[in-house]
C-alpha cells in the first residue's frame, strides 16, 4: 500500500472514531437542523454522507482505471 | 389475500420464473458456472447481488422496529456501518477477487485450505458457516410465512411455496439466475420502501424529527429509550457489521463473480449508495410509526402501522417487497452453504476424481437438502435455533482472523488459524451460555474476535509457516499487494 492508501486509511479511522465518539456524537437529547425539509438532518447522517462521498473518491482513486 | 396483491405475486414470480428459464439456457455443466456464473458478472447485476444478499427482509420489517424503539442510534448500528463496509470491498473484496481469478476458487473456504495447506481449516471454516447460517435462513422461512399468512395463505403453504420458488430458479439456473433475480429483488425492494418512506413524508403534515422530538425526546438521543445503544454497543455492532463481507460467505464469495476490476470498482461505489438509500425509508417509517401509535405490541409492527395511512396498493407491493428482500438473502445463503458441502466436503476431500456429472448431483442435492432442513427446522424452531440466527453475523465474526492471516500476514500458520476459530467460537459461547458477562459492555463477539486474533497471532509464532500450495498463495498476494 502507498501512501496515499494510507492516509484515506488514517481518514476513514477519523470518521469512525468521530461517528462513536460521544463527546462529538449527540448523547444528549438531539437538536434538529437545517430546518424546513420534510425530515431534518441530523449530525450522524450527515457523518455518513461524508463517509460516503469519501468512499467513492477512494474507490475511483484505489481501482484507478485498470481493468 | 386480495387480488391487487395476488396479481403482483403472481407477476413477480413469473419474472423470476423467466429469469430461471434464460438462466437454464445459459448453463454449463461445471461448479464453476453453477456457484460463481463463470465469473463473467457485469456492473449493475455484481453490485446488486451484493447489496441484495445484504439486506434481507430484516430491513424492512426489523430496522423500522429497532427506529421504533430504539430511535436514532439505530441509524449509526447500521446505515453507517454498511456504508463505512464498502472500505472493506478493497481491503478484502479485491484480493479474494484476484485470488479468485487466479486459482479458480468457487468457495472462501477452499481459499483458506489452500493458503494453508489444511483441510481441518477448511472443514472447520465450512462448518461454522454453515452452523450460523442455516438457523438464519429457517427464521427468513417464519418471517416469510408468518407474513403471506397476514395475506390470506396458511403460513405453511407460504413458507412451502417459498422454499419451492428458491429452488426452482437456483436449481435451474444457479449463481447466473441467483444475481439476475437478486437484481431484480433488490431494485423491487429499494424502489419500493422508497416509494413507502416519501407517500408517508407527503402525508404527514409537519417535520417528522420534530413532531418525534414532542412524543419521546428519548428516541433523538443515545442510548435510547430502552438503553440498548450505549457506545460500547454500537461499536461492537459496527465491526460485527463491516467485516461481514469477510466473515458472511454468502458476502464473500460475491468477490468471485465480477469478470473485471471495473466491476469491482462499481461494487464499492454503489453498493453504499444503495444501502444509504436503503436505509432512509427504514428510518422515516419507524419514527412515523411511534407518531401514529406509540404503544405498538412490537416494534416489528410499525411498518404494518405506516401502512395503514397510505393508499390500499402500497400494503400489496409492501408484501412483495418484503418477499423480494427476503428470497434475494436466502437464495444466496442456500447457495454458497450448497457449494461448501459440494466442492470442500465432498470434491476437495475425495482422493478419487469425482465426474463432473455426479459433482453438478452433488451441488443440487445438497441444495435440495438444504432448503428442506431449513424448511423443516422453520415449522417449529428450537429455542436454539432462534438463539443460532440472532448470533449468525456474531458467530461469522470468528472467521475473520483467519481470513485476515491469510491475507495480510505471512507468516500465519495452520494451527494459528485454527486456534483462532476455536477460541473465537469458545469465547462468544462463554458469554451466551456460559454466564459470563463480556467486560466494558462490548458484544461478546467482540472479545471473541480480540482472543481469536490473540490465538492466531501467539499460535502462529510457535508453529511452523506453510508449505507447498500456501507458498503459492502467498507469493502471488505478496507480488499484486504486498503483505505483512
Amino acid at each position: 500500500m502507498g501512501q496515499t492508501h494510507w492516509g484515506w486509511i488514517a481518514w476513514f479511522l477519523i470518521i469512525a472514531s468521530w461517528t462513536y465518539s460521544p463527546m462529538v456524537a449527540p448523547a444528549g437529547v438531539f437538536s434538529p437542523f437545517i430546518l424546513g425539509l420534510p425530515f431534518t438532518l441530523f449530525w450522524w447522517m450527515v457523518l455518513t454522507l461524508i463517509l460516503l462521498v469519501s468512499v467513492i473518491l477512494f474507490a475511483n482513486r484505489a481501482f484507478g482505471d485498470g481493468r | 389475500m386480495n387480488l391487487l396483491a395476488l396479481g403482483l405475486l403472481l407477476a413477480y414470480l413469473l419474472v423470476l420464473l423467466v429469469f430461471a428459464y434464460y438462466g437454464f439456457r445459459r448453463r454449463e455443466d461445471t461448479l464453476e458456472d453453477f456457484f460463481v456464473g463463470r465469473r463473467e458478472i457485469g456492473k449493475f447485476v455484481a453490485f446488486m447481488t451484493f447489496s441484495a444478499t445484504l439486506f434481507s427482509s430484516f430491513t424492512l420489517v426489523g430496522m423500522p422496529g429497532f427506529f421504533y424503539t430504539h430511535g436514532i442510534g439505530s441509524w449509526v448500528f447500521i446505515a453507517f456501518a454498511d456504508v463505512f463496509m464498502a472500505v472493506m470491498i478493497w481491503f478484502f473484496g479485491y484480493r479474494i477477487w484476484a485470488l479468485g481469478k487466479k486459482f479458480r476458487y468457487i468457495t472462501p473456504t477452499e481459499f483458506l485450505r489452500d493458503r494453508f495447506d489444511s483441510n481441518s481449516v477448511m472443514i472447520i471454516a465450512g462448518l461454522i458457516g454453515i452452523l450460523f447460517l442455516l438457523p438464519y435462513i429457517s427464521i427468513q422461512l417464519v418471517g416469510a410465512s408468518i407474513l403471506l399468512s397476514t395475506a390470506g395463505l396458511p403460513s405453511l403453504i407460504g413458507s412451502l411455496g417459498f422454499v419451492l420458488v428458491i429452488l426452482v430458479y437456483s436449481e435451474f439456473g444457479g449463481m447466473r439466475t441467483v444475481a439476475w433475480t437478486d437484481a431484480f429483488q433488490g431494485s423491487l425492494f429499494l424502489l419500493i420502501g422508497l416509494l413507502i418512506g416519501g407517500l408517508f413524508l407527503a402525508w404527514h403534515p409537519g417535520n417528522l424529527f420534530l413532531d418525534v422530538l414532542r412524543v419521546d425526546p428519548a428516541l433523538l438521543s443515545v442510548p435510547g429509550p430502552a438503553g440498548l445503544f450505549t457506545y460500547p454497543m454500537m461499536i461492537s455492532f459496527f465491526i460485527m457489521i463491516i467485516f461481514m463481507p469477510a466473515t458472511q460467505p454468502q458476502l464473500t464469495v460475491r468477490f468471485f463473480l465480477p469478470k473485471s476490476k471495473k466491476v469491482l470498482k462499481t461494487m464499492m461505489i454503489a453498493s453504499p449508495i444503495f444501502a444509504f438509500l436503503a436505509m432512509l425509508p427504514t428510518l422515516v417509517i419507524g419514527l412515523g410509526a411511534r407518531l401514529i401509535d406509540p404503544a405498538l405490541a412490537s416494534g416489528d409492527l410499525a411498518l404494518p402501522t405506516v401502512l395503514t395511512v397510505l393508499p390500499g396498493f402500497v400494503v400489496a407491493l409492501a408484501l412483495i417487497s418484503v418477499i423480494a428482500s427476503s428470497m434475494s438473502t436466502v437464495d444466496s445463503q442456500i447457495l454458497v452453504l450448497s457449494s461448501i458441502i459440494t466442492k470442500d466436503l465432498f470434491v476437495n476431500l475425495r482422493k478419487k476424481k469425482i465426474s463432473r456429472k455426479a459433482r453438478m448431483w452433488i451441488a443440487r442435492l445438497s441444495m435440495f437438502l438444504l432448503l428442506g432442513a431449513a424448511f423443516l427446522i422453520s415449522v417449529k424452531p428450537p429455542k436454539l435455533i432462534v438463539t443460532l440466527s440472532i448470533l449468525s453475523f456474531a458467530g461469522t465474526l470468528q472467521l475473520l482472523p483467519a481470513m485476515m492471516g491469510a491475507l495480510f500476514w505471512r507468516r500465519t500458520t495452520k494451527w494459528g488459524a485454527l486456534a483462532s476459530m476455536v477460541v473465537g467460537v469458545a469465547v462468544l459461547s462463554l458469554a451466551q451460555w456460559g454466564g459470563w458477562r463480556p467486560w466494558f459492555g462490548f458484544h461478546g463477539a467482540i472479545w471473541g474476535l480480540a482472543f481469536g486474533m490473540l490465538a492466531l497471532v501467539l499460535v502462529s509464532l510457535v508453529t511452523r509457516p506453510p508449505t507447498r500450495n500456501g507458498r503459492k498463495v502467498v507469493a502471488f498476494l505478496e507480488k499484486e499487494f504486498g503483505m505483512l
